[in-house]
């Protein structure tokens, strides 16, 4: 029953972890064994990732194949909001990236669910300045983009 | 796992601002993707506009991915555009147009009446500028007998519906047209060989039909955007009245607010005549916003500031009477004053 598998991260840290969460998400499995390591993925996002996982381990599985379902539901619940809102943003986007990777869906909709809320409702430098995205518009482009016409422009 | 430790090690990082440059754009399209389909139009919008990738992302017109990613967001957030664009709109140029505000040619500021006939956002002036009359073209083109024919494929806003706007319905009710249309549609059929005249026929039948088709598709359309408005103007109001109610609770509540000898701490009569309170009480409220705890603060000090000046204003007035009564008098009055104040204090029998 409690089996462990070991994953190694790709700056060499090991996680020996409950079999029963390479078994809900199957690519952990690939990276199970003594030499195998998960290319991409740092210990530091690794262990985030698999923090989650843990709390998650009975979850009952979610059918995937109805993308509708997964759509409607924009809420996070309040340990996963928790989880997400004590890691700065690079994680946030590594652990996007690291859900992504290991085709942890649940996880990654949640990380894109709260990048979601942080652009909403927010001015064009608001979603600048939280994200820290240089302007690369110059002054041209910007004025073409504002005086752009949607239809029947005939000035 | 100590995972309380590591949350509240973490929980300082929050609050700082990224350092360097943020990862964001790096992610890959499949990601932007995802988190696009949880952000309504609006925001789609400003997300465009952030920077040339993201703008490369939402604003490539011929991709079916870019599509795709305004059509589920409009269907999910904007219930009164349900409709798919109108034929040769994309999604992105429809959700403008009905989003944006102010008049797109003058850029007169909010403006949000959006013609569905002519596709545009637009002030009257403006639509008077770039449209023509009926009349007018007959007055220009006096040669041309099947007029009425030839531009009958047009979309057009009919006189009835402009009378609450325009002054020149009454005068001369007319058809209004775009005017490039007509000039363009009027090149095209005088493009066509007169003979044989089959060729013009079988254009005026085509254009006729498409016409029609399009007059009911707009007619679908202006139906579920007014739905959509009239349902937002009731939520609205709905806001409005649930907002200024919960204002007169709580200053209600203040005007019964007690001091430690359990005393009422406001003269109500003084309460009453402040002007602030004289406006919520009675005055029709605009805002629709939620009333939240900082604005109760804000207005509640503005009007304690009221009262406490009125107060101060009834006392000077006061003394000023009483300097010129006698020593005697002045204390007989207070002490009745006294009086008439204890007998609030009492429990009511």
């Amino acid at each position: 029953e409690n089996e462990t598998i070991t994953l190694r991260s790709s700056d060499g840290i090991e996680f020996h972890i409950d079999a029963r969460i390479a078994n809900r998400y199957t690519l952990l499995n690939n990276w199970n064994g003594e030499n195998a390591s998960l290319p991409n993925v740092t210990g530091k996002v690794l262990e985030k990732v698999l923090e989650w996982c843990e709390h998650h381990i009975n979850d009952p599985p979610l059918n995937y194949d109805n993308d509708d379902s997964r759509r409607r539901n924009f809420e996070i619940d309040d340990w996963d909001e928790n989880f997400i809102n004590c890691v700065n943003q690079d994680m946030l986007f590594e652990i996007i990236l690291a859900a992504n990777y290991l085709d942890i869906k649940p996880l990654l909709d949640i990380g894109c669910k709260t990048v979601a809320n942080m652009i909403k409702s927010k001015s064009l430098e608001e979603i600048r300045s939280t994200f820290n995205i240089v302007n690369d518009f110059t002054p041209e482009e910007e004025e073409a983009i504002r005086r752009e016409n949607e239809w029947a422009d005939d000035q | 796992m100590s995972l309380r430790k590591k949350n509240s090690q973490c929980g300082s990082k929050k609050a700082k601002f990224p350092i360097g440059i943020c990862i964001f754009p790096t992610l890959p399209p499949e990601m932007f993707i995802n988190i696009c389909q949880y952000l309504p139009p609006k925001d789609l919008l400003s997300l465009a506009q952030v920077c040339k990738l993201f703008n490369g992302y939402l604003c490539f017109e011929s991709s079916i991915t870019t599509q795709e990613i305004w059509r589920t967001s409009r269907i999910e957030f904007l219930p009164f555009l349900q409709m798919p664009p109108p034929e040769g709109m994309t999604e992105r140029q429809y959700v403008k147009l009905v989003l944006e505000r102010g008049c797109q040619f003058c850029k007169k500021p909010k403006i949000r009446k959006v013609y569905f006939e002519f596709l545009v956002r637009c002030c009257e002036d403006c639509l008077k500028s770039k449209t023509i009359r009926n009349d007018q073209i007959k007055e220009i083109m006096p040669e041309l007998s099947n007029l009425d024919d030839i531009i009958s494929g047009l979309p057009f806003i009919p006189s009835w519906s402009r009378r609450d706007w325009d002054n020149d319905t009454e005068k001369n009710p007319s058809s209004l047209y775009w005017k490039t249309d007509v000039i363009e549609t009027l090149n095209e059929y005088n493009s066509i060989p007169e003979n044989p005249p089959s060729l013009r026929e079988d254009w005026l039948n085509q254009k006729q039909r498409k016409g029609d088709e399009k007059m009911k598709d707009i007619i679908e359309r202006k139906k579920e955007n007014n739905k959509g408005l009239r349902e937002k103007n009731m939520k609205n109001s709905q806001k409005k009245f649930e907002r200024s109610n919960l204002i007169k609770t709580k200053i209600l509540l203040m005007k019964d607010e007690k001091n430690e000898n359990n005393c009422l701490k406001f003269d109500k009569d003084i309460l009453e005549d402040c002007q602030t309170y004289k406006n919520y009480m009675f005055m029709f409220q605009r805002s629709a916003l939620p009333f939240t705890e900082r604005a109760w603060l804000l207005l509640k000090n503005k009007l304690l500031k009221e009262y406490e000046e009125s107060y101060e204003h009834k006392r000077q007035r006061r003394r000023e009477r009483e300097s010129s009564w006698s020593r005697e008098t002045v204390f007989q009055m207070r002490q009745y004053d006294i009086f008439i104040l204890a007998k609030t204090w009492l429990p009511e029998s």
